[in-house]
């Protein structure tokens, strides 16, 4: 069993998360005031979790994701892909109209993805950094990026909701991140 | 002994009126309460009720206001019940209500209007992606009214979890909920949020294709999911499952959606609570933001609303939603309602949808004629608004009318005038609408005054009619105070803002522009008022000015000029009686 630290950013979505990532990690979670007491060390993989609001409400966590070492794998969901992509100096701009409790089918040349339906919770989008590399898109929205000397995996969509078709494959990218 | 009546299975009833009630105090908490109960009344069963807030530490700078308040959870332990049905219940409180309470909405139209506009900026901002936005109606309890009667009586138009609730010898609950909260037996722990809103007369796969109702259920599905994956633990280790996702919950004025959630779970009641509570659906998601605005937004204490009422015995329980709900102390009466509000949520429907979930209430109510005033010479004057107030009048009062409809009615009636008045001078005509759209006529030569109006200011702590109906009482009560020497009345509301006379709108000058109060502060839907704040602009003595609306606060009365009008006298000069 891999173990995993999901850093909680009060989504009500966490514990799906964790249900998701069940059969593969033992996960530990950790609100995000006390992201600072985090030893990353401990665990196979970091988990910065969606969350309401921008990632620059959120600077501890983005510290946090920063001083991690770069062989560290870590999973972003939806804020946490955003604060990624801050880091590495992208754009995270409004999304107009939100697209909230919604689905939506990827586009990716990975025929494991391609035509998965996906569910979405986004009032925010990326444009990727250069750092990244685009896994997959829906509506021409990054949704699946993987940074390119780093083990980062970022996902826009919400893997661990129950409109999210092939969950399982997900599941098998975060823990393919942790050998890779 | 009143009797605590509360669903339990199988259409039947727990009717109890022997127990004893136990409330949690403000300066307890409300878990540890639950606690007690659970470790010394075990083997009892109990009626429980657990208040929407009971979990939250109380906020400094609380301004809410408290229209019911209750004990943030009580316990009725039954020392004897029986388990009865509808028709045993009628039999027990045959005595049917003779009268109906009239409800009014706490909360004008145009309130609720901007706090869903600024939910919806919230969700455009990514604070949340949902939240359900509530409000009160208030009535006075007409005379022997009974909230256990009325409870009884109303078996058409409860729901499933229907509960009513003595708190006092003269405060009761009465709770018609069609929504199960949280079911518990054995290790299965049960949920199904109903989300998604028909409203009545329109067609079921309108609700089964909308994306925006199949959104919002989706979202509490999630959310729901999450809070009882909170329950997994050693014992089962299991994830909670969605049992089936989208079915229809036909209720009499309203259709809905709802989904199935489960999970096992050792978990005992108070662990359950402390996860769960309050519930998803009638808080929003993320669930911690949208507790925040609600308590920003709303304007009171839900206090019970909202919370969860239902039974517990041993380890096993059934919790509602505490929604569609009155509440009575002596002669007050509460009733509160709300929505789930998404991106995709237009504002005027939400409204509109808050107005139907209560409709069943203000049903047995009789209609009120809706009276427009106008003046006609050659035609009518300011046809278009008064088409659009009209319709609007017919909508406050649920009659179902499309504005074609309106449309139509004030071709015949504009028909019947030409044929009617032969002259040329202006005449003034009360046109009174009946339910059924038939109107009555009456016709009068129009007096010319030139004076100016002369008002004398009445302080009104209450609601004034947002549109005319033949009720006046309201107007006749201030009138009654109002001196000889005035011709007229001018209100001003609580903010010490002027608000309008008994039968003119507020205009007033200050140097070179005119405003008129904004209908916030509590004016009728007045056509003169409508048409000139739609070009925004007034015409005065053959010079137009600039109109705008602006409150009036009355500190500002001496450096204004006043003027009144309405769409049959046009603009005239107003002074104050002092």
């Amino acid at each position: 069993m891999l173990t995993a630290v999901l850093i909680d950013h009060h989504d009500s979505f966490t514990y799906n998360i964790k249900a998701w990532l069940k059969s593969r990690f033992a996960v530990s979670v950790v609100d995000c005031s006390e992201v600072s007491q985090v030893k990353p060390e401990n665990y196979d993989l970091v988990i910065i979790s969606p969350g309401p609001k921008t990632p620059n409400d959120y600077p501890q966590s983005k510290a946090f994701l920063k001083s991690l070492p770069a062989n560290k794998p870590v999973l972003g969901i939806c804020l946490g892909m955003q604060m990624m992509n801050e880091i590495e100096n992208g754009q995270v701009k409004a999304y107009y109209p939100p697209v909230h409790g919604k689905t939506s089918a990827l586009t990716s040349d990975n025929a494991n993805y391609n035509h998965v339906q996906v569910a979405r919770y986004h009032s925010l989008k990326c444009e990727m950094a250069g750092a990244f590399e685009i896994i997959a898109t829906s509506e021409n929205i990054p949704m699946i990026v993987r940074h390119k000397n780093k083990k980062w995996l970022g996902l826009q969509f919400h893997p661990e909701s129950f409109l999210t078709g092939k969950p399982e494959t997900f599941l098998q990218a975060a823990v393919d991140l942790c050998s890779r | 002994m009143q009797p605590v009546i509360c669903f339990y299975e199988n259409k039947k009833f727990i009717h109890s009126t022997d127990y004893q009630l136990i409330s949690c105090s403000d300066e307890h908490d409300a878990l540890f309460f639950l606690q007690q109960i659970e470790k010394d009344h075990a083997a009892k069963m109990k009626v429980v009720k657990i208040n929407f807030a009971a979990l939250e530490a109380p906020l400094s700078n609380d301004n809410r206001k408290t229209y019911v308040k209750t004990p943030k959870a009580q316990v009725f332990i039954l020392n004897s019940y029986e388990l009865v049905t509808q028709k045993d219940l009628e039999n027990f409180y045959p005595e049917k209500m003779t009268s109906r309470p009239a409800y009014y909405p706490t909360v004008r139209e145009n309130v609720f209007l901007e706090n869903v506009q600024s939910i919806k900026e919230d969700i455009c901002h990514g604070r949340f992606y949902q939240m359900n936005y509530t409000a009160a109606l208030e009535a006075e309890a007409p005379e022997r009214h009974s909230l256990l009667n009325s409870f009884v009586h109303v078996s058409d138009v409860g729901g499933d979890y229907r509960a009513y609730l003595p708190l006092g010898p003269e405060e009761a609950i009465h709770c018609l909920s069609p929504e199960l909260f949280l079911k518990k037996s054995g290790p299965k722990v049960l949920t199904q949020p109903i989300k998604g809103t028909l409203l009545s007369g329109r067609a079921l796969p309108e609700l089964q294709n909308s994306r925006k109702e199949n959104a919002e259920l989706s979202m509490i599905v999630d959310l729901l999911r999450n809070d009882l994956n909170t329950l997994s633990c050693g014992t089962y280790n299991d994830s909670s499952r969605v049992n089936f996702h989208r079915q229809i919950m036909d209720l009499k004025y309203t259709a809905h959606t709802y989904s199935e959630v489960e999970i096992n779970t050792s978990k005992k009641f108070s662990e359950i609570i402390a996860q769960t509570f309050p519930g998803g659906s009638i808080s929003g998601c993320p669930k911690k933001e949208s507790l925040k605005k609600i308590a920003e937004i709303e304007n009171y204490h839900r206090d019970f609303y909202t919370g969860s009422i239902g039974w517990w015995k041993g380890d096993d329980f059934c919790l509602n939603i505490a929604i569609r709900s009155s509440y009575q102390k002596k002669r007050q009466l509460y009733y509160f309602t709300g929505c789930g509000i998404v991106f995709d949520s237009e504002p005027r429907r939400e409204w509109h949808e808050f107005l139907t979930k209560c409709s069943f209430l203000n049903l047995f109510l009789e209609y009120t004629p809706i009276v427009d005033t106008l003046a006609f010479s050659d035609g009518i004057s300011y046809l278009p608004e008064h088409i659009e107030r009209t319709f609007l009048a017919f909508r406050d009062q649920m009659v179902q009318i499309d504005m074609y409809q309106v449309q139509n009615l004030y071709q015949k009636i504009e028909q019947e005038l030409s044929e009617k008045i032969k002259t040329a001078d202006t005449h003034k005509v009360r046109v009174i609408f009946n339910k059924d759209l038939t109107y009555r006529l009456e016709i009068t030569p129009l007096e010319k005054k030139s004076d100016a109006v002369v008002l004398q200011l009445m302080a009104f702590d209450k609601f004034l009619p947002q549109f005319k109906t033949i009720e006046r009482s309201t107007w006749d009560n201030i009138l009654k105070n109002k001196s000889a020497e005035a011709d007229d009345v001018l209100v001003v509301n609580t903010q010490g803002h002027v608000v309008e006379a008994s039968i003119y709108s507020v205009f007033y000058k200050k140097g070179d522009e005119f405003f008129t109060p904004p209908i916030s502060d509590g004016g009728i839907h007045s056509v003169y008022r409508a048409h000139h704040v739609k070009k925004s602009s007034i015409t005065l003595d053959d010079r137009t000015f600039k109109l705008s609306e602006r409150s009036l606060p009355t500190s500002e009365l001496e450096s204004v000029e006043l003027y009144v009008a309405n769409s049959v006298r046009g603009l005239k000069k107003a002074s104050l009686l002092f």
